[in-house]
């Protein structure tokens, strides 16, 4: 995976596997730990996808620097991971976007559209039962194509950080 | 076909179509079946000793009855469990994971065809190893040998590209997100094969370049029947166990609470979270082959919905 490091982003684009090497991370987490002024974005939209030696990788190296991150257009399959491991959340880091599957009834279309936290996407404990509005794209509806109280877990399970950053 | 299979079957409320279902596939197949209305007769049955091998079906509404099963060490017996909540959460307050080889996610029994036949089946003495026995008939299977780690980034791109191009090129379909999700499912199963399996690659640093000897290689294929994509992977190590798999399925979240031997814990997680139905094929010190089933649904919810199963034949 390669990591560029512009002035308030981190753009991380390839593959999150074996081949992202534990030190090329830290360097980078250094890097951002000099300039940060509280939580620094991390932008995974262009990353494939991550293998689980990439993840521990990447979850080990955070959580020894100490850096606290703000995901910005998280794709759909890291918001997967989210749901799946408690440890994304160290360092009290936190999502402010992320990619979400909608679809379109009439066309049978997929689309993958980007919700923020706090705006589109309530913080709360139980998301059982809140109806999220379709969405008008070019001209066509699209609903929501996933179970919320499961997709928004990652929220809901942590909900302390997010209530803290979303008032 | 071995004569001293026996499938017996018990359950914690009547289930009438499923036990008649059970016993029409039991007799397609010429293994005897008891279905046991009490667990008194149950009891009785279990503690005959001229049994020889014998399939428990039950559900989770007896789980003690299959503990008590597994303390009288039973080494003849394999459990096949009904599941009705999320697997991973039963597991985790499951403990009696030596004697139980076989979790089915609930459903319909009109729709249990396909996974009740492939387990007696094999259960009673059939060789349903390869991929081709699972998809169905007809379909066209691909594959690969992996002896490199280039090997392996293009067997994940091959399988990649093969499940985007299911879909119309010029049309918003769901394969696309499929598409990521098997290269997410078949890079955590050549991972699994290649390093955790390998008594020789499990130390190595995994970032580095690797090549396998001849006798180390590990093959893989996959096919789609228009209902179900399927993808095996298949090492020369038979070093799986039930009870490994069953401990990491269960719902631990912690990094350090998955990575904390090296049988790769979080992999294993990833493998059961990406795919509908897992089978592990053990033949020990031998071969090990893993298929995964995925059954494509045209939105991605109903995929997320979709009922999930496990079987280890060892």
């Amino acid at each position: 995976m390669k990591m560029e490091l512009l002035s308030n982003v981190l753009v991380c684009e390839g593959i999150l596997d074996e081949h992202t090497e534990a030190t090329d991370v830290q360097k980078t987490l250094q890097a951002i730990q000099k300039i940060a002024k509280g939580a620094f974005d991390v932008d995974f939209s262009k990353v494939k996808y991550a293998n689980s030696t990439g993840i521990v990788t990447w979850l080990k190296t955070l959580k020894a620097s100490g850096v606290t991150i703000r995901y910005i257009n998280a794709p759909v399959w890291l918001v997967g991971q989210f749901n799946m491991i408690r440890d994304f959340f160290e360092n009290g880091s936190y999502v402010e976007s992320f990619c979400a599957p909608y679809y379109c009834t009439s066309t049978q279309e997929s689309r993958a559209l980007t919700l923020r936290v706090g705006k589109e996407v309530p913080v709360t404990d139980n998301y059982k039962g809140i109806k999220f509005p379709n969405v008008a794209v070019e001209g066509k509806t699209f609903e929501i194509d996933f179970v919320p109280e499961r997709y928004f877990s990652f929220i809901s399970e942590n909900l302390k950080i997010f209530k803290e950053k979303y008032p | 076909m071995t004569q001293q299979a026996t499938v017996i079957t018990h359950f914690s409320s009547p289930t009438w179509p499923l036990v008649n279902k059970l016993s029409a596939i039991c007799k397609c197949l010429d293994v005897k079946m008891i279905h046991c209305s009490t667990t008194e007769k149950c009891r009785t049955i279990i503690a005959d000793k001229k049994l020889g091998r014998v399939l428990f079906f039950t559900d989770e509404g007896m789980a003690d009855l299959v503990l008590e099963m597994e303390k009288m060490r039973l080494p003849q017996f394999e459990v096949a469990m009904l599941v009705l909540s999320h697997i991973p959460s039963l597991l985790e307050k499951m403990t009696a994971l030596k004697i139980v080889k076989y979790l089915i996610g609930l459903e319909s029994p009109e729709d249990y065809g396909r996974d009740l036949s492939i387990l007696i089946k094999k259960f009673s003495g059939g060789n349903i190893l390869d991929l081709d026995k699972y998809l169905a008939f007809g379909s066209k299977i691909h594959s690969r040998t992996i002896k490199t780690h280039q090997d392996k980034r293009g067997a994940i791109s091959a399988v990649s590209d093969y499940v985007a191009n299911l879909g119309d090129p010029g049309y918003d379909h769901p394969y696309g997100e499929y598409s990521t999700r098997m290269s997410e499912l078949v890079d955590e199963l050549l991972l699994n094969a290649v390093f955790d399996a390998n008594p020789r690659m499990q130390n190595v640093d995994r970032s580095k370049p690797f090549k396998l000897d001849d006798k180390e290689l590990v093959h893989i294929s996959w096919g789609y029947d228009g209902e179900f994509f399927g993808v095996s992977v298949r090492d020369p190590f038979g070093k799986f166990q039930s009870e490994t798999i069953l401990k990491y399925l269960g719902q631990r979240r912690n990094l350090e609470d998955l990575v904390a031997d090296k049988s790769g814990g979080l992999g294993l997680k990833f493998i059961f979270e990406k795919a509908h139905q897992v089978i592990a094929n053990v033949q020990s010190e031998q071969v090990t082959e893993v298929i995964a089933l995925v059954k494509f649904a045209s939105r991605l919810r109903e995929f997320e919905e979709q009922k999930k199963s496990f079987y280890f034949f060892g």
